[in-house]
């Protein structure tokens, strides 16, 4: 028997062969695919993730070794394309949206802007990552709030991820009375920012006086932290500031406003205080 | 303070107590440290419990895993080799063994953890920071909370460089302890702010051990695979943002 001899139907045992080769090839070609794309990309993307994009692969090969073989049994399957393209359009059409979506969450899963347990802010909602699928993001809100979001706009919307940065700098703003010696307030800000231990040592924290006015003074404070220590260390570190000003004997201004009581009609009512030195007429 | 103990045992210094006691059938551990309690009850067939000192990253773990060093600079000459002592923080590890395996019981923090930034904000590492003075010698250490760096310096660049700080990752820390924790790194400078640290594995002096390696433990529980064996080869850390 030729291999030009006819099997079945108009196939010869040629073809039959050239079928079952692509067959094998293909089935190979996707396995390789697949393991070598679990290799490469297995810990950047997670498991479920994963797995979709695996399974897409593997069938776009089949589809295609399948496109082989009907060429090889000389079936005309231009119908069947100008069918699938039309069914391609109407899916299309109708699923945008999704396909959206879907690229959107390839990308966020390939490039990977944010990470689960990441801290960030999409849009308006504010939290922590808590999962990045193929058509959606959830975040789970500091209230604690599920909060799923579809990829498309986690793309589109601005992006902030609180966490992708290894630092982050704290800033305070502390009102202190003009009689205040801006010298001693700086060693006891210092200090309590070098005894903290969510304070970085470097980059150095800055003590700047930034506002001088009638009666007091307006200090920032910059510091910086571990930016997923952020929330832990803005609240520790005031509070070793506060504990050290106060040991120190310096206290923050009460709110001043002068009452003056006269006859009516002259200079009864409420004014701003006078500035220092002058005596209230 | 740091060995291998059967109990009862109780013991007390600098502030920190600790005891393991048999009580109603169960193994009783109490720790104290300047009015901080923790209290455990064990169930094991227990054997031993074994203190030591540990890497200064366990007791609030995931903030930092490089190690860093600030001391009073010093300036080398091109190709000299420079060999100084350094003090580095420490935390106390306390490990039970059981009849089939050696588990964490406690990381003790004795001193107070301060963390830097080493490099920039943007692609920085965090360093769990410590300064120290520098020695020429073996310096008088308080074991809970110090040891002893011996660290040799290269200058294999072609200008005099002033260095005052050593970052050290915790993949290059190799503690071994004899009543206090040493640890041996060699530094070498390849550019006026680059230079390539690495941990080298032998004890600092004759009669010490290997400390119980709470690295080791962490990654062979998260990823399968040892990265200290003997032999194995590991890579050093480059310090580019500067050594001074």
């Amino acid at each position: 028997m030729s291999l030009g001899t006819q099997v079945i139907g108009n196939l010869s045992l040629w073809d039959i062969i050239v079928i079952a080769g692509t067959i094998v090839i293909a089935i190979v070609i996707a396995k390789l695919i697949s393991i070598n794309l679990r290799r490469a990309i297995a810990g950047k993307v997670q498991g479920r993730n994963l797995e979709i994009i695996i399974k897409i692969l593997y069938w776009a090969v089949i589809l295609a070794a399948a496109f082989i073989i009907f060429a090889q049994m000389e079936v005309d399957v231009s119908g069947l394309l100008i069918a699938g393209g039309f069914l391609g359009i109407v899916i299309g059409i109708a699923s945008q949206s999704v396909v959206g979506n879907v690229l959107a969450g390839i990308f966020l899963i390939s490039e990977r802007p944010i990470a689960i347990g990441d801290e960030v802010r999409v849009g308006d909602t504010e939290g922590y990552i808590e999962d990045i699928r193929i058509l959606s993001t959830v975040i789970r809100t500091y209230s604690g709030i599920y909060t799923r979001i579809p990829n498309e706009q986690v793309l589109t919307t601005t992006l902030t991820n609180y966490v992708a940065h290894p630092a982050w700098r704290v800033e305070y703003n502390i009102k202190f009375s003009q009689r205040e010696d801006m010298k001693k307030v700086r060693e006891v800000i210092l200090s309590a920012i070098h005894a903290s231990r969510y304070a970085l040592v470097r980059p150095e924290p800055e003590i700047l006086l930034s506002e001088i006015t009638e009666d007091r003074l307006l200090v920032t404070v910059y510091c910086w932290t571990h930016s997923r220590l952020y929330w832990q260390a803005r609240y520790a570190v005031l509070e070793d500031i506060q504990a050290g000003l106060f040991r120190a004997g310096i206290e923050f201004p009460p709110s001043r406003r002068l009452v003056s009581f006269a006859t009516e009609g002259k200079g009864a009512g409420i004014h701003e205080p006078p500035a220092p030195g002058k005596e209230a007429s | 303070m740091f060995g291998e103990f059967t109990p009862p045992w109780q013991v007390e210094r600098g502030g920190l107590s600790l005891s393991l006691d048999l009580q109603e059938g169960h193994y009783q551990y109490r720790r104290d440290l300047a009015g901080v309690k923790v209290e455990r009850s064990i169930s094991v067939g227990l054997s031993r419990l074994l203190v030591n000192p540990v890497e200064p990253f366990n007791a609030a773990p995931g903030i930092a895993t490089h190690l860093e060093l600030e001391f009073p600079s010093l300036t080398i000459e091109p190709g000299v080799i420079e060999t100084v002592f350094l003090t580095f923080p420490v935390e106390v590890g306390v490990f039970v063994e059981g009849l089939r395996e050696t588990e964490v019981l406690d990381i003790i923090p004795v001193q107070r953890p301060k963390y830097s930034l080493y490099g920039s904000p943007r692609k920085g590492v965090i360093t769990r920071f410590g300064r120290s003075g520098r020695h020429r010698d073996v310096p008088p250490v308080e074991g809970m909370r110090e040891g002893v760096l011996k660290l040799a310096i290269r200058n294999s660049f072609s200008d005099w460089i002033r260095v005052s700080r050593v970052v050290l990752p915790e993949d290059q820390i190799y503690l071994y302890t004899g009543g206090y924790a040493a640890m041996l790194a060699m530094m070498r400078i390849t550019g006026s702010c680059v230079a390539e640290v690495m941990g080298v594995d032998r004890p600092l002096a004759g009669g010490m051990r290997r400390a119980h390696d709470l690295f080791t433990a962490r990654r062979i529980h998260r990823l399968g695979a040892p990265p200290k064996l003997p032999g194995m080869e590991r890579k050093g850390f480059l310090m580019e943002a500067g050594v001074s």
